[in-house]
């Protein structure tokens, strides 16, 4: 008893802090209480529309540029016999690529509707792309058994926004650095570990295909100016003019980033009206890949693509991330991808915008087809065969499940459909 | 109801009270007895606040986590956002504001034991015309300096040492002094014995402080490993 921590006892100043954790204790309880019941209600609203879904193997798409990543994965799994239904959130027109006949393919609302969709859904499996699951996004459905991510970018669970993967069953990682980041989160977290599949990146077969079919033309140096948009993009942060001393030395192709169209339109127009460079504005950005030696680029995702893709380096002008809020911040240090790509994703500081064209044509001046392939073996699972092993892999989760189920019905047990390992 | 609640949970505490105070010789004086009566409760009560003060500790560590994530969203998301990751936050460590009411049954059982305590003394006939030292009379105020009631002050004075002392961080300090001031507006006008009831509680908190925090540190390594061992039989 002498070895007793300070005493709270007594109405005194020591129970005053105390007695400040209960007001606030309630105060906050009564924020979450109507908050969380607006959401309930705002669910509930949904949950008796769509009552009726029920579904071996759900896919769910939120955007029309995530169906590189899908298509591939369906058609694997169609050909060993296993159907699954297509959601989309959006409509897929005649423009869109036909589904094989044993998918069934709904559109479902954009946004908050959608989700209420997806919360009530009966499925053994559903994949997405979609991170934040039970969090941000939709909520994990009571008669979903398993929930699985697929990868659609090379990423490292670090520029990602909180619990982007922990309340997923599985993970089908990119590599060896998600991997590993997802482990050391989980352990931070102290949360129970995920089944981690070593899958790769599926949209990257129809990317590599693509580029085998337009190989680079014979010719001068072609530079593809494509950074990012909003604060962080490149335009922003030192306008258009640099694009003109690039121009000098090079042939210049510039695709400014589509949402940039939306967000930023003055400088949008201003990048459409450069002069002595060809705009790209097309769908995708890979005919203007196909054509260019070197990349510039700020922080876009495009880098890894056109890098491990085409085996072409990349220079991006070296902004310093922050951290902030996102999961990086909890892993600490920097980012191991930047590391490792860094003798061919070639960062260069902001203050040597203007000596820009120097730092490209030094890289230019030093192959690095061979070492990208050597860096991209080690940062990436299967590459060019990720869709077939994602196939495999989400057969067999969802094989598991069936059998899982079907025992619990022949020794009479209830069959609770809520995923086990989250 | 109330009449209900009165004999389940007040009366059977209005006995426990006058039993332990009509235990005390008559010969210490009311404000004596008063005293006594003080050290006596706490002395009992020693191990259930010892016991709530353990369940404190070990949610502490939670509580500090919790608050830490809390904050950092709070630093970087706005809106719906925010409060999703708030939430999530809640969700890893198995925790909810709520909580925080469930954990605090000690400051139930402290405000108990100050309200029924507060009503068996207002209610103690014997104090009446009672003098202790230089107080006339403890069922009124002492009002020893001029009118100016000393014991309130003094009381006042014990819980602002024991905050600048044992409080470190400025918000709790802020939050210790008010919660002195609220309760020497709250008693000034009150009975002296009452008040000095109140005060000995107050002394007697410090004391145990200064106990536990200035010198069971410097007994010897085996009597502390001993003390830890009696406590952890406990």
């Amino acid at each position: 008893m002498l070895l007793a921590q300070p005493a709270r006892a007594y109405i005194d100043p020591g129970t005053g802090s105390a007695l400040f954790y209960v007001i606030s204790g309630i105060v906050v309880s009564l924020y979450f209480s109507i908050r969380s019941l607006y959401y309930r209600v705002v669910e509930s609203a949904f949950r008796l529309r769509y009552k009726d879904q029920s579904c071996g193997i759900a896919i769910h798409c939120e955007d029309p540029r995530y169906e590189i990543t899908f298509l591939p994965i369906i058609a694997a799994l169609s050909r060993r016999g296993i159907s699954s239904t297509f959601f989309t959130m959006y409509e897929r027109g005649e423009s869109f690529e036909p589904l094989p006949e044993d998918v069934v393919h709904k559109a479902i609302a954009p946004g908050m509707v959608g989700y209420a969709y997806l919360n009530n859904l009966e499925a053994v499996l559903l994949v997405t792309t979609t991170p934040q699951l039970d969090v941000m996004t939709f909520r994990r459905s009571r008669r979903v058994r398993h929930y699985a991510i697929v990868q659609h970018a090379v990423g490292e669970s670090r520029y990602v926004r909180p619990y982007a993967y922990d309340y997923f069953d599985s993970v089908l990682c990119c590599g060896e650095i998600l991997k590993n980041n997802i482990r050391r989160m989980e352990s931070i977290r102290g949360s129970a570990p995920k089944n981690l599949y070593e899958t790769g990146l599926p949209h990257y077969e129809a990317l590599l295909a693509n580029a085998r079919a337009t190989p680079l033309p014979p010719g001068d140096p072609v530079v593809l100016v494509a950074p990012s948009w909003g604060p962080l993009s490149m335009f922003e942060a030192f306008g258009t003019d640099f694009i003109a001393g690039i121009a000098r030395r090079f042939k210049v192709i510039v695709r400014p980033h589509p949402q940039m169209k939306v967000s930023q339109p003055d400088l949008y127009a201003r990048i459409l009206a450069l002069e002595g460079v060809v705009v790209d504005t097309s769908r995708t950005p890979a005919a203007a890949m196909s054509q260019a030696h070197v990349l510039l680029s700020d922080i876009s995702g495009i880098t890894h693509e056109f890098a491990f893709i085409y085996e072409r380096p990349v220079v991006i002008i070296d902004r310093q991330q922050t951290n902030g809020g996102l999961e990086g911040e909890l892993l600490g240090g920097d980012s191991e991808l930047k590391q490792c790509c860094r003798d061919f994703i070639v960062p260069v500081p902001p203050s040597e915008i203007n000596e820009i064209a120097t730092h490209l044509e030094r890289v230019l001046s030093n192959p690095s087809a061979k070492r990208i392939a050597a860096v991209r073996s080690r940062l990436i699972y299967n590459f060019g065969t990720g869709s077939k092993v994602a196939a495999e892999q989400l057969a067999g989760i969802f094989m598991r499940e069936q059998q899982s189920v079907g025992s619990k019905k022949a020794r009479g047990l209830p069959v609770s459909v809520v995923g086990e390992a989250a | 109801m109330l009449a209900l609640l009165d004999a389940l949970f007040l009366q059977p505490l209005m006995l426990i009270y006058a039993s332990v105070f009509s235990l005390l010789p008559n010969s210490l004086g009311m404000g004596g007895k008063l005293i006594a009566f003080s050290v006596v409760l706490n002395v009992l009560l020693l191990p259930v606040y010892r016991q709530m003060e353990r369940a404190f500790q070990c949610s502490r560590g939670v509580k500090e986590r919790v608050a830490q994530e809390v904050a950092r969203m709070r630093r970087h998301f706005r809106g719906r956002e925010r409060y999703f990751y708030i939430r999530a936050v809640y969700r890893q460590y198995r925790y909810h504001p709520i909580s925080e009411l469930l954990r605090s049954v000690d400051l139930v059982v402290q405000i108990l034991v100050f309200a029924t305590v507060y009503r068996y003394l207002s209610g103690l006939q014997t104090l009446s015309g009672a003098s202790f030292g230089p107080i006339r009379d403890l069922s009124a105020p002492d009002g020893l300096l001029g009118g100016i009631n000393v014991l309130p002050l003094l009381m006042t004075a014990i819980n602002v040492v024991a905050v600048m002392t044992y409080v470190s961080d400025r918000g709790k300090r802020i939050l210790g002094i008010s919660l002195a001031a609220i309760f020497l507006a709250l008693l000034y006008n009150s009975a002296s014995g009452l008040v000095l009831y109140w005060t000995m509680n107050n002394l007697f908190s410090v004391l145990r402080n200064v106990v536990e925090q200035r010198l069971v540190p410097r007994l010897p390594p085996p009597v502390l490993q001993r003390f830890a061992q009696i406590s952890a039989q406990r």
